[in-house]
């Protein structure tokens, strides 16, 4: 053995320096490749060469899901206005309505809708800025009375309901939401969109009416008495 | 070459098909669906399976733990010294897994995964001979096992305080992650064990040791160069 160290590692003819240093830089290069191509554009966004766009990785981090502050206690922090709203279709035999809140990413809402007979329903999302007519759809189903549920926006743009009555008589869909959007839009077939503001709330009437005319009027009972 | 008594690598191998089979029990009572985090979230108080079944599966899933495994097995071959090095490294995770959920100490989890990163490279470096052949000196194995345990711990410790504990049943539940943690560990050292002795009954294995270790490194500088853009794109 030429090695002016004897050595007792297990590794056979103990590496020169130079066989070394040329693995750990080949390690350092290949490692950095990796990261530049693949890891950084599908964990961060990071994309550099744009790699990660032809290998079709960015979508795993575009999605803002993961963006949404979640606290450890459960609790989703909102700001804004909060609004309540409230609204009813009259749907005849093959006709649909659409109506979609405007929601910021991490804004949410809760629903609660139900029809009076079997409707096709689909809950979907258009983002900002996507192409016309491409969607991402989050419920469908086919024949339903109803939908409740709470939603948080994954990205900011409209986000609602497309019903369609796909059967013989009447349907009256009936709505409620509450949450923290400021606008709707209502879309029917032959009539170009229709946005809406949602200005007031009842909730925000009510509380008028409260601070108005004081706590007397409101129903309360003091224990014992 | 390899000296691993076959009864023990055949029990081994039941052992991981029991552990496979309580792991899906567990699973199977504490529905999946909900999530891991779900369950964090709503727990109060002492829950011993979950909490193994966690700490197991973070082990058992947790590839720059196993990467380090890899590295620090290659070149044993005695059962002795595999028992010896796994228990050093066990003894400095427990350290400070326990010292950190218990003194509440919050390290950045950024920088905690990036020296668990150097931990893979420092390994494989130290497996192809570099440090004695650059240093002229051979660094004490055991103590670097024990020392890069701490800090893999202080990563097991980050991970299960990210989960916001309830207060009550707090050591009970602590503990039962860390019996966990070594759980996983075995079933992962078993499978890291069957698949080196495996190759070394082939042949082979020395010649491609170096290509191995070096590729080892590599992973390591990708787990590193993961976790330090994180913390950048993170602070900012």
């Amino acid at each position: 053995m030429t090695d002016p160290i004897m050595s007792d590692s297990p590794m056979p003819d103990s590496p020169s320096k130079a066989k070394l240093l040329r693995a750990t830089l080949a390690a350092i290069l290949v490692a950095g490749l990796v990261l530049v191509t693949v890891v950084l554009p599908a964990e961060y966004n990071i994309d550099p060469l744009g790699a990660g766009e032809a290998l079709g990785l960015i979508v795993l981090s575009e999605s803002g899901t993961d963006a949404i502050p979640v606290r450890s206690d459960g609790i989703i922090p909102q700001s804004g206005s909060y609004r309540l709203d409230e609204q009813t279709f009259e749907l005849g035999p093959g006709e649909f309505v659409e109506y979609k809140y405007r929601l910021e990413q991490g804004r949410a809402m809760t629903y609660s809708w139900t029809a009076s007979f079997w409707i096709r329903s689909e809950m979907h999302s258009e983002a900002d800025g996507a192409e016309p007519g491409t969607a991402e759809f989050f419920e469908v189903e086919e024949k339903t009375l109803e939908g409740h549920g709470s939603y948080v926006a994954p990205f900011p743009g409209i986000h609602g309901w497309y019903w369609l009555n796909e059967g013989d008589g009447p349907v009256t869909v009936t709505l409620h939401a509450a949450g923290f959007f400021t606008e709707s839009t209502v879309f029917l077939a032959g009539v170009a969109p229709v946005e809406r503001d949602i200005t007031e709330t009842p909730l925000e009437g009510a509380l008028r009416s409260y601070i108005n005319t004081g706590p007397a009027r409101l129903p309360v009972r003091i224990p014992g008495n | 070459m390899t000296r691993f008594p076959r009864p023990w690598l055949v029990s081994s191998g039941v052992l991981c098909a029991l552990l496979l089979v309580w792991d899906v029990q567990v699973l199977a009572a504490h529905g999946v669906a909900q999530g891991d985090q779900g369950f964090f979230l709503t727990n109060v108080g002492a829950a011993i399976g979950p909490f193994m079944y966690l700490g197991a599966k973070h082990m058992f899933t947790g590839y720059d733990h196993l990467l380090f495994l890899v590295g620090v097995l290659f070149f044993l071959y005695r059962f002795q010294d595999v028992v010896l090095y796994v228990s050093l490294f066990t003894l400095g995770h427990s350290i400070t897994l326990l010292v950190g959920v218990l003194w509440g100490v919050e390290a950045n989890p950024f920088i905690v995964d990036a020296i668990i990163g150097l931990s893979v490279v420092y390994k494989a470096f130290d497996n192809m001979d570099g440090f004695r052949r650059f240093l002229g000196f051979q660094p004490n194995t055991k103590l670097a096992v024990l020392t890069f345990g701490l800090f893999h711990g202080f990563g097991l410790a980050t991970t299960l305080q990210e989960l916001s504990l309830s207060r009550e049943g707090l050591v009970t539940n602590m503990l039962s992650f860390n019996v966990g943690v070594e759980m996983g560990q075995v079933l992962a050292l078993m499978g890291v064990l069957i698949a080196l002795s495996f190759w070394r009954s082939r042949g082979g294995f020395l010649k491609h040791a170096f290509l191995a270790n070096a590729l080892l490194m590599m992973g390591g500088f990708i787990l590193m160069g993961y976790q330090i853009v994180g913390y950048f794109v993170n602070a900012s």
